[in-house]
């Protein structure tokens, strides 16, 4: 308090020490010198108000800080300690300029000149075959192998376990690194997911990660990465999660209820896999996504006139190339 | 077996490995731009005030005043400028904002404390004698216009140069609105103004920045660490601001050519309001500089260091180089024509323009070499400019000392060869410099790729 | 560098034991391996050159040093990429030493094997001899920078630029170093290295600077481990666009290692004699990858039978359900197979646990990695890593030595296990399965001594260790994996051959000296002329 009293007295001096020159038109070194020793000293008032003024998280070194203010204060006669005052009250009120648009425009990609050199690219139909045929040589068995980087996971991962006896070393190493870096992936991602849910600040998150979990673990299963007792383990994972996902979600979509068909069925427990495949219609799930696995059921069941039933359903829609056998096998078609 | 090649991963990575590329760069030579935005205004308060206030050498002091104050706050803060900005620069390149506020604010002590520690000094022995109010003005307004020039050359590394004219634009409305209403308190009045202008305009800057930029600290000093210094630059700034000032400062030294108007303050007339003139010339070529380089130029340049940084092929890198070299030719080129017009309207108009304003036909052949010689200033900026981008700082250094070192000798032998002369030495010095530049720009963009990947 | 100072340093020594990433500082069984023979040898002096990739990616010395090792030395072949800056300094190259440079590319490309000796030749005169291609050349001349342009213009199929630049850059710079290394390294009398890469490269150069015998002990097949961190490796970038791809191609660069490690090896290989192979199949490759086959030939792990014998009286009478992989926890021992077999184990019998006991240290991304998988399969309190053990302590508690690994040689730990009485469950990688099913008939009818499966399959793993843990299954591989080991793979038959070896080489290279000065050789090898200035005199 008695500091900004100070701090006042002392510009109250000063101005009136200004008026007097401005009055005067005095031409003496000795009231400059005067003048200058007395401004320094309501200055050096005028810091130590500025100081207090400071919010204390900003000062490091308090003398540092206030030697700041002196010196501008100082130099600047009268306007240092307008400036210092709109510096301390006026920044912090100034308006955060708007983020970045989250949006970038990006130009047209350009063409590389920079072509491959090597025309002679690998063409091979029948990968499957000719990767087993271990009197093919090994650099072209190689090329194959890792052509296999491009293909659909479900439909690589098969091929490559296979691999993973074969006799070359090479190959099998190769394929084993293919393996586990999409294995690496998905658990990377897995450990985020886990840690996200463990980090959840409100319950929301919290159950948007176990979605995200159960969802990781199906991936293990439906990239044909885990087998035996680790597949039912990864189904228990995804099931447990998916649960406590769906436990208070109300008017969910359909895809998470599809979901725990498809786990509940995988574990075997067909007639709670049946339960959720309906709820997945009932929320709006088109019929045929789920028809196939409705006969699936029936067909454990040994119920083939139900088989019959459903499969028939399916006739109504045309464009699932890949049942079609399936129903012309039943004589549907 | 734990061979060595399994650790190679760590070295892979390729921004550790190419070094931090500046993708910001200087527009800092730029930031010498202003001081003609000042010139300009100190000229138009001179020719308002001229009627007005009696006597009419009030004026001329207010004038010569301003003027030395720009000088000697260029000179003494030129080797903070660069340095300053390129520090700014690769922190923003590091995505350090933090660092921002609290870094000028500590540059800004830096300089107060030298600047007003210079001022008090010569306030008491150099100006001993003159009006008190007028040394305290004196005083507040070198301080005053040593942080306008940090602040300044800061907000142009950052390309705010929208914000840069709007802010000089305000602060000299105010110094000659305040000027011209002030008239009455004379010379005291005038430079109270001028001040108040410079104050405004460095609190709008100081604003601008703690806008954009938060720091959690009030003040930290990194920028005078010493892996952040860069001596090269700080020789750079000084040997620039030294090289555009000396003809100016010999001149007014030289007991033929000038007369004393203020305590130690000299001027001179013959060769002032010439010189100040020819400034008003280069704006355009300014303008086009600046589209030029800061679009074109920086467009193939950021494609370059792109290609280059993350991946590009030979091929394409090399092309983005010749682009960058058609865009630097170009813009020279433009320069060129845009200022040999402004040349063309000066040398036709140049008459008619001296005798409305009263001025004597006699400053005519010397408005007319000192206009050429701003021009080629212009190409001197755009040139070094591009250096600064490149990051050839050793060649900015040759062609500095060279501008500077010409600059004083030869307008030490114009001084001598007598007023027939009297121009040539600065047009003649920046010639030089010009095509020392050229040459040096041409055979180091014929090696740049292989200087970029192999010299590292 | 802390502690570099004391390391003993000697004017000559008899054999130098030429390390890359292994003793003293790695531990793991080629380490164990080179201590062994350290200590089985006292009356030679030996000098060890290490070297490393960079100072921070070891910590300290993991052995004590031996008392015949007379001499140490430590070179990191990563920590010196580029230049100080004051050295960068722009000039134009020799173009002779460049147009070598391009000859020798030029026969690495034709792919033929006809003028591989020529090539090596080559190698080794720009490397160390009279027209040596100077280091800063190679770093900052115009006429490197033309042949690495035109090289990729030639053949990179991958569009980054810089990625090339600093894959050339990185791969070839650690050469220059082990040049220097070669021409300092104290006088020796015979060299031998435990691998090719780059500390087989280094005893090539010093083989033919010097003239002296290079042995070649390989324990794992040096190129193909590189190719397995190549396969895995994700930091190597494919910046091919979908138009520039080869979908039946690695990354450009991953196969520019690959050529760089095999013609490492190709020289290792051209000047060592005798080559040696752990086991049968490694022979085989290192003659297809160039070794000539007259010089081959197989020498087997070995292990102190006495010394690990008392530790089968210390075990209980039954037969604990610890399942132990003693290994260092990096990629290539598939830790992580282990840990999932366990999950099964455990389901099937909550009684098993599994023991991991190695360092972590090493590569700690992959350490972190096998963690989270022990949470996330609920395995915590039944999977333990236990760090580095002593194998005394560890032996006498648990039921089976598993390696899960996707390549080994001649694991030491089987050998270990069976001499303390434990059988072994590994993956049918390197000499596994003639380690635990028997070589030769007269082998083969000692039993198994523990079970094989294929790699990466948690599930025939976790099958074979409840089959082998049954007590009749398990009592007869511990009596056929003793018999084993004591018939075929004790220590003293290694050290016989091993005597032989260094006996042969020393006496080789004594003759090939002047009898007063002993180490020194005579002529250059390369140019047949004896040194004469200082600039390229022989160090004494």
């Amino acid at each position: 308090m008695s500091q900004s009293k100070l701090a006042l007295y002392a510009l109250l001096l000063e101005l009136s020490a200004l008026l007097q020159l401005v009055m005067t038109h005095s031409t003496s070194d000795l009231v400059f010198a005067s003048f200058m020793a007395t401004h320094a000293i309501a200055s050096a008032a005028v810091a130590s108000l500025a100081l207090l003024l400071l919010p204390s998280h900003l000062t490091r070194s308090a003398q540092v800080d206030w030697l700041f203010f002196f010196s501008m204060v100082l130099c600047v006669p009268l306007l240092g300690f307008c400036g210092v005052m709109i510096g301390l009250l006026v920044a912090p009120l100034l308006p955060r300029p708007n983020r970045e648009a989250a949006l970038h425009t990006l130009g047209l990609p350009e063409l590389d000149p920079h072509e491959n050199h090597d025309p002679a690219r690998f063409r091979q139909a029948g990968l499957r075959h000719f990767l087993r045929n271990t009197r093919a040589p090994i650099d072209l068995r190689l090329k194959a192998l890792i052509t296999l980087q491009h293909a659909p996971v479900q439909f690589a991962s098969p091929v490559l376990h296979d691999m993973l006896a074969d006799a070359s070393e090479d190959l099998r190493l190769l394929a084993y690194g293919m393996l586990e870096s999409r294995e690496k992936q998905l658990n990377a991602d897995i450990r985020e997911a886990r840690l996200a849910r463990q980090a959840a600040p409100d319950v929301a998150t919290r159950r948007a990660a176990e979605r995200q979990l159960a969802t990781l673990y199906w991936e293990l299963i439906y990239q044909g990465l885990v087998h035996g007792d680790l597949r039912r383990h990864a189904a228990e994972e995804s099931l447990r999660f998916l649960e406590q996902a769906l436990q208070d979600e109300q008017g969910a979509d359909a895809g998470p209820h599809l979901l725990r068909g498809r786990l509940l069925q995988e574990l075997g427990r067909n007639e709670e896999a049946e339960g959720a495949y309906r709820q997945s219609v009932e929320h709006g799930l088109p019929a045929p996504r789920v028809l196939p696995y409705l006969a699936e059921l029936a067909f454990a069941r040994r119920d083939f006139a139900e088989v019959m039933r459903l499969l028939g359903e399916l006739r109504a829609y045309p464009d699932q190339p890949r049942l079609q056998p399936v129903l012309r096998l039943w004589g549907l078609t | 077996m734990a061979g060595i090649g399994f650790e190679l991963r760590n070295l892979l990575r390729r921004d550790s490995l190419l070094g931090l590329l500046q993708a910001y760069s200087y527009a800092a030579i730029i930031g010498s731009g202003p001081w003609v935005l000042s010139i300009v205004g100190i000229l138009f308060v001179g020719l308002l005030s001229h009627a007005v206030i009696v006597p009419n050498f009030l004026v001329t002091q207010f004038q010569v005043s301003v003027t030395y104050l720009i000088a000697g706050s260029l000179i003494l803060t030129g080797p903070l400028q660069l340095a300053f900005t390129r520090f700014i620069s690769d922190r923003l390149f590091e995505k350090r904002t933090d660092l921002v506020l609290s870094n000028l604010n500590g540059i800004l002590l830096f300089t107060v404390a030298i600047a007003g520690a210079l001022g008090v000094l010569c306030g008491l022995t150099l100006f001993s004698g003159l009006g008190v109010l007028y040394r305290i003005l004196m005083l507040g307004g070198f301080t005053l216009l040593c942080c306008v020039w940090i602040a300044t050359i800061l907000l142009s590394g950052l390309k705010r140069y929208g914000a840069i004219v709007a802010l000089y634009g305000a602060g000299y409305g105010i110094v000659v609105s305040a000027a011209l209403l002030a008239r009455p308190w004379g010379l005291e009045g005038l430079l109270g103004g001028f001040v108040l202008g410079q104050f405004v305009l460095f609190v709008g800057m100081w604003l601008l920045v703690a806008r954009h930029f938060r720091s959690p600290r009030l003040l930290s000093f990194e920028f005078a660490l010493k892996e952040y210094r860069y001596p090269s630059l700080m020789l750079i700034g000084l040997l620039y601001n030294l090289g555009v000032w000396a003809d100016k400062i010999m001149f007014w030294l030289y007991p033929d050519t000038a007369t004393a108007v203020i305590g130690p303050l000299r001027a001179s007339v013959i060769y002032d309001l010439p010189v100040f003139m020819a400034y008003l010339f280069i704006i355009p070529g300014m303008a086009v500089f600046l589209v030029r380089i800061e679009t074109d130029f920086v467009e193939f340049y950021d494609r370059f260091y792109n290609a280059v940084r993350s991946g590009g092929s030979l091929t394409y890198i090399e092309t983005m180089r010749d682009e960058m070299l058609y865009a630097i030719r170009q813009g020279l080129m433009e320069i060129g024509k845009i200022q040999t017009l402004a040349l063309l309207i000066a040398l036709i108009a140049g008459p008619a323009a001296l005798q409305a304003l009263g001025i004597s036909p006699l400053y005519q052949p010397l408005f007319n070499i000192q206009t050429l010689g701003a021009s080629l200033q212009v190409g001197l900026l755009a040139l070094l400019n591009v250096f600064f981008y490149l990051d050839q700082r050793r060649i900015v250094l040759q062609v500095s000392v060279l501008f500077a070192l010409g600059n004083i000798a030869f307008t030490a032998l114009t001084l001598h060869l007598g007023a027939a002369w009297y121009g040539y030495g600065y047009c003649v010095a920046t010639l030089l410099a010009l095509v020392v530049g050229l040459y040096q720009l041409d055979r180091k963009l014929d090696h740049l790729e292989y200087e970029t990947f192999m010299l590292q | 560098m802390k502690g570099e100072e004391d390391f003993p340093k000697a004017t000559e020594a008899d054999v130098a034991l030429l390390l890359e990433g292994t003793f003293p500082y790695v531990s793991g069984g080629v380490s164990s391996w080179v201590n062994q023979i350290i200590r089985a040898f006292p009356e030679i002096r030996f000098a060890l050159v290490f070297l490393g990739s960079r100072r921070e990616d070891y910590g300290k010395p993991k052995y004590a040093l031996p008392d015949n090792v007379v001499h140490l030395e430590t070179h990191f072949l990563h920590d010196s990429l580029g230049s100080r800056a004051a050295d960068i300094v722009a000039s134009k190259g020799d173009p002779l030493a460049f147009a070598r440079v391009v000859a020798l590319h030029e026969i690495f490309h034709q792919n033929g094997r006809t003028d591989l000796a020529a090539s090596d030749t080559l190698a080794a005169e720009l490397m160390l001899g009279n027209d040596v291609l100077a280091e800063s050349d190679f770093l900052h001349s115009e006429e490197a920078w033309g042949f690495i342009t035109a090289s990729y213009r030639r053949f990179c199929a991958d569009p980054s630029f810089v990625d090339y630049f600093w894959t050339v850059r990185i791969m070839h710079q650690p050469l220059w170093t082990l040049a220097r290394v070669a021409k300092e390294l104290i006088p020796v009398r015979a060299l031998h290295s435990v691998s090719t890469g780059y500390a087989g490269f280094l005893g090539s150069l010093l083989a033919r600077s010097r003239g002296l015998p290079l042995i070649l002990s390989e324990h794992g097949i040096y190129t193909k481990e590189r190719k397995i961190d190549l396969y895995q490796s994700e930091w190597i970038s494919d910046n091919r666009n979908i138009f520039q791809r080869d979908a039946s191609e690695l990354s450009h660069f991953r196969t520019m290692w690959i050529h760089f490690f095999e013609w490492l090896g190709r020289m290792c290989y051209a000047s060592a004699d005798p080559i040696i192979a752990l086991y049968e199949t490694n022979r085989l490759r290192q003659i297809s990858d160039g070794a000539l086959p007259e010089r081959t030939s197989n020498i087997p792990n070995g292990v102190a039978i006495a010394r690990l014998t008392p530790l089968r009286e210390k075990r209980s009478e039954a037969i604990p359900k610890v399942l132990c992989l003693i290994g260092r926890v990096v990629p290539i021992k598939d830790i992580k197979t282990f840990i999932r077999a366990m999950r099964i184990l455990v389901n099937r019998d909550p009684e098993a646990e599994g023991w991991i006991a190695g360092p972590q240290d090493e590569d700690p991304d992959y350490a972190r990695e096998c963690n989270d998988l022990v949470d996330s399969l609920g395995l915590t309190d039944k999977v333990k890593f236990l760090g580095f053990q002593k194998i005394d302590d560890l032996m006498p508690r648990i039921g089976l030595v598993v390696l899960s690994s996707i390549s080994e040689a001649l694991p030491l730990v089987i050998l270990e296990g069976y001499a303390a009485g434990v059988p072994t469950l590994a993956t049918d990688v390197g000499s596994c399965r003639q380690l635990v099913y028997g070589l030769d008939a007269e082998d083969q009818a000692l039993g198994a001594s523990g079970r094989v499966v294929g790699i990466a399959n948690p599930q025939a793993l976790a099958e074979a260790a409840i089959d082998l843990l049954q007590p009749d299954n398990w009592h007869a591989a511990q009596a056929a994996g003793i018999a084993r080991v004591e018939k075929y793979y004790a220590d003293h038959m290694m050290f016989d051959r091993y005597r032989e070896i260094y006996e042969t080489a020393l006496q080789r290279s004594s003759q090939s000296a002047t009898p007063d000065s002993p180490g020194q050789p005579m002529r250059c090898p390369i140019h047949g002329h004896a040194p004469t200035g200082k600039g390229d005199a022989w160090p004494a």
